[in-house]
């Protein structure tokens, strides 16, 4: 019998009764489940999935006590009801009697994670020197898609009424605070830093969702996946050598300052990336390619993105 | 009241009724009851704090709507051998002293500040994060002395859910912000807490208590380091689970809502006052209609009035969009009301136990003030125990010191007895009035709240090493 229960339907249900009931309230309190739609139903099901249940009955305990305060006593007496049958659903559900479809589920399977209406983000993630930037610009050049670097700075800066230098100061780094008082966030009352971060987190959501694109750098991944935004993930890099030589070729600079700059830049972008989203920057496990462009050199990267690109989207775009 | 509760009572009065008819004689010559009382007659103080701890954990919502049966049992079951011990009139002069001296105006006060401050809403852009927390833990801190723990308790933790509703994790701004703005901020005036009120009517000076300054700062800058510390850490982990605050391009400035109703609060603030002030002044305000050998006094009773007409003006002249967008329920009142009466009654053995032999505890040391008066204070009323250890204190003959009516008591041992009563109310969820309310309100707004013990494990690993080094510090 539990088979039949899908653990999303229970997430799903569970969320939209939230809602309900906190509008029901009136309240500006905040309500049980805050994160979104997609993302919440997603650690749901993770939970419910990995038997942890006990988890769930916090929140519909919390639940049941919105409910317990509704004066209109009709509408408190339909979600009691909804809410005893998500309990039931939760009591029946049991993790141990699914069996995995297979191997190569949605998830795991690049070429069924988008459907027609999805648009082209290749989000790009890279170590300083490795040539990342001009990888990703070629790529996007080629796929005649767009290409977000600072271009997201520059729209940020216009979103918000601030210089894209005062931005630049604290893109992809983490703790300033003069940023603050010197912007329209200062109301929130967050860092420099947070607010530039919430600032392009809707930025890569309205942009991922308007049209295709390579995102460079700045959580992106994660913060589509957060969105429920269907992407391709990637990690360029390359031996710390390689890189401090590109450096050096490119901007004409000394050996010493090279290494200097590549290493502050590399602890710099790894605590960003760590702190905002808990995960190891650069490790394969987030990503669907992680590739060393020592071994390929730029225009082969690029020839093996545009492969990669191709492969995952080339059935719904031509 | 249904059917089941009428048939109960009606039980427990004929019964009572029956004690009272056979046993007055004896009541009337037992002259300290506290000496000769067994320590049994604690267990149900016991029981109700484990239905208190365990209940909601096995059986949320049955002991939801059944915990008045429990506090009916409790209750009898200490009033009825007690009665059965000591005479049915010895038990019913407790049981009124308890509910008049103490219930009623510790029922009337939360009901009147949760009142005025649910009609009081702070909108705006005020989002939280371990700096906003930070800064607004600190000012609810600053506030308690001056509108008491309760008054500001009740003002600051619904601007501080509102401000964090974008995040998950959030049991740790709740259970800092009852260490803080609901105990230790306390302890500046005798307006901030029962018990220093209760030092300022038998002769400590109203400003006496602005000695504890230095102590209070360093709880406050360590508690709020710690704080910052687990609330960034929280904060990071809701960052990475995809939670950020809504951003709206037009910014609304942060503005008080039924802002008039702080004239309400005054009002509330000005009758705890008046009820201890007025006493002094003449002893006539200590006088009044005697119930059951047991004075209900004037200045009560002018406290109690001036409260609930707080409360009936901040109904009247405040919209009810206002309480609906704080979730303004009954709900947190109701569970404190009935869970408080039976809190009351049973520990009224506890509390005649510590009158009678406090002074035979042999406490000698500022520090053992401390710990004793704080440890019971942490799970009886803060108020008596307060008291105990202050005569206790005051009658040992010291000749230097705080002048108090009672006696000299010196400087650092009344430092001690005040900080102990005060800050350790933070130890439990039934240390200090506010705490359990807060608790309430938080699991209204959808924070679930840790249980009895679980909150113990964050008052032993959080505040006990702070108490330790206000003893190394202050005490010894």
């Amino acid at each position: 019998m539990s088979n039949n229960i899908r653990p999303e339907e229970i997430a799903k249900r569970l969320y939209e009764l939230d809602i309900k009931v906190y509008e029901s309230t009136d309240s500006t309190m905040g309500k049980v489940f805050p994160a979104g739609k997609e993302l919440t139903v997603k650690h749901m099901v993770k939970r419910i999935e990995t038997d942890k249940r006990h988890f769930l009955k916090d929140a519909t305990t919390l639940i049941s006590n919105m409910i317990n305060s509704l004066e209109d006593g009709n509408k408190a007496g339909e979600y009691r009801k909804e809410l005893d049958d998500i309990l039931k659903m939760i009591e029946e559900y049991s993790p141990y009697d699914v069996k995995p479809d297979s191997f190569s589920s949605n998830i795991s399977n690049v070429k069924n994670r988008f459907s027609e209406k999805d648009h082209m983000i290749i989000c790009i993630g890279r170590e300083y020197g490795s040539g990342g930037h001009e990888i990703g610009y070629r790529l996007a050049e080629r796929l005649g898609i767009s290409y977000y670097d600072k271009e997201i700075l520059k729209i940020a800066s216009e979103n918000f009424d601030s210089d894209v230098e005062a931005l630049t100061k604290h893109d992809e780094k983490i703790g300033s605070q003069t940023f603050l008082d010197k912007t329209p966030f200062k109301f929130f009352g967050f860092s420099g830093t947070d607010s530039l971060y919430f600032a392009q987190c809707e930025l890569i959501e309205q942009m991922a969702t308007k049209s295709d694109c390579v995102i460079m750098g700045r959580c992106a991944d994660v913060i589509l996946e957060h969105a429920g935004v269907p992407r391709l993930s990637v990690f360029i890099g390359a031996p710390f050598e390689e890189r401090v030589k590109h450096e050096m070729t490119c901007t004409d600079i000394s050996k010493k300052k090279a290494i200097e700059l590549v290493r502050k830049m590399d602890k710099e972008r790894a605590a960003y990336y760590n702190f905002y989203t808990s995960r190891g920057w650069g490790h394969s496990d987030n990503y669907d390619m992680c590739i060393n462009t020592a071994c390929y050199g730029i225009d082969g990267t690029v020839d093996m993105l545009e492969s990669m690109a191709k492969f995952a989207y080339g059935s719904i775009k031509k | 009241m249904n059917k089941h509760a009428r048939k109960i009572l009606g039980i427990l009065l004929v019964f009572v009724t029956v004690i009272m008819s056979t046993q007055t004689v004896q009541a009337a010559e037992e002259k300290n009851i506290g000496e000769s009382l067994p320590l049994w007659l604690c267990i149900p103080f016991a029981g109700m704090l484990l239905c208190i701890a365990v209940m909601p954990l096995i059986k949320a919502e049955w002991w939801e709507k059944n915990r008045k049966w429990a506090v009916i049992m409790w209750s009898l079951l200490f009033l009825v051998p007690f009665g059965i011990m000591y005479g049915g009139g010895a038990a019913v002069e407790h049981l009124v002293e308890v509910i008049i001296g103490d219930y009623i105006t510790f029922i009337v006060l939360l009901f009147g500040l949760f009142c005025v401050a649910g009609n009081i809403s702070l909108e705006g852009d005020l989002q939280g994060n371990p700096a906003v927390n930070v800064v607004m833990l600190f000012i609810g801190t600053m506030l308690s002395s001056w509108i008491g723990t309760t008054g500001a308790s009740m003002l600051m933790i619904r601007p501080l859910i509102r401000a964090n509703k974008w995040r998950s994790r959030k049991v740790q701004i709740i259970v800092f912000f009852i260490f803080l703005v609901s105990n230790i901020g306390g302890c500046l005036t005798p307006v901030g807490d029962p018990p220093l009120l209760m030092g300022f009517t038998n002769g400590v000076g109203f400003f006496w208590s602005l000695k504890l300054l230095p102590v209070m700062l360093l709880n406050v800058i360590l508690l709020l380091t710690l704080f910052y510390i687990i609330d960034r850490r929280a904060y990071k982990k809701d960052l990475a689970d995809g939670l950020r605050p809504k951003f709206k391009r037009e910014k609304k400035k942060l503005r008080l809502v039924g802002a008039h109703n702080i004239i309400f609060l005054i009002m509330i603030v000005g009758a705890v006052i008046l009820s201890g002030v007025l006493p002094i002044i003449s002893s006539a305000f200590a006088k009044g209609p005697v119930i059951c050998g047991v004075t209900f006094s004037i200045a009560s009773m002018i406290e109690i009035a001036i409260i609930l007409l707080a409360a009936l003006l901040s109904f009247k002249t405040t919209k009810k969009e206002v309480r609906h967008n704080n979730h303004f329920t009954w709900d947190a009142i109701q569970e404190v009301a009935v869970l408080f009466i039976g809190i009351f009654i049973t520990m009224i053995p506890a509390l005649l136990i510590l009158k009678a032999r406090g002074a035979d505890l042999g406490l000698t040391h500022p520090w053992q003030y401390f710990w004793m008066t704080g440890a019971l204070s942490s799970f009886l009323d803060n108020t008596p125990t307060y008291l105990v250890f202050f005569t206790t204190a005051a009658s040992m003959g010291f000749t230097t010191g705080v002048s108090t009516v009672l006696g000299y008591i010196p400087k650092v041992m009344l430092m001690a007895i005040s900080c102990g009563a005060v800050f350790m109310g933070a130890n439990t969820y039934i240390g200090n009035a506010p705490n359990f309310m807060v608790c309430s309100i938080a699991e209204e707004n959808g924070i679930k709240m840790p249980s009895f013990f679980g909150y113990m494990v964050w008052s032993l690993s959080c505040l006990i090493p702070v108490f330790l080094i206000d003893m190394l510090i202050f005490f010894i």
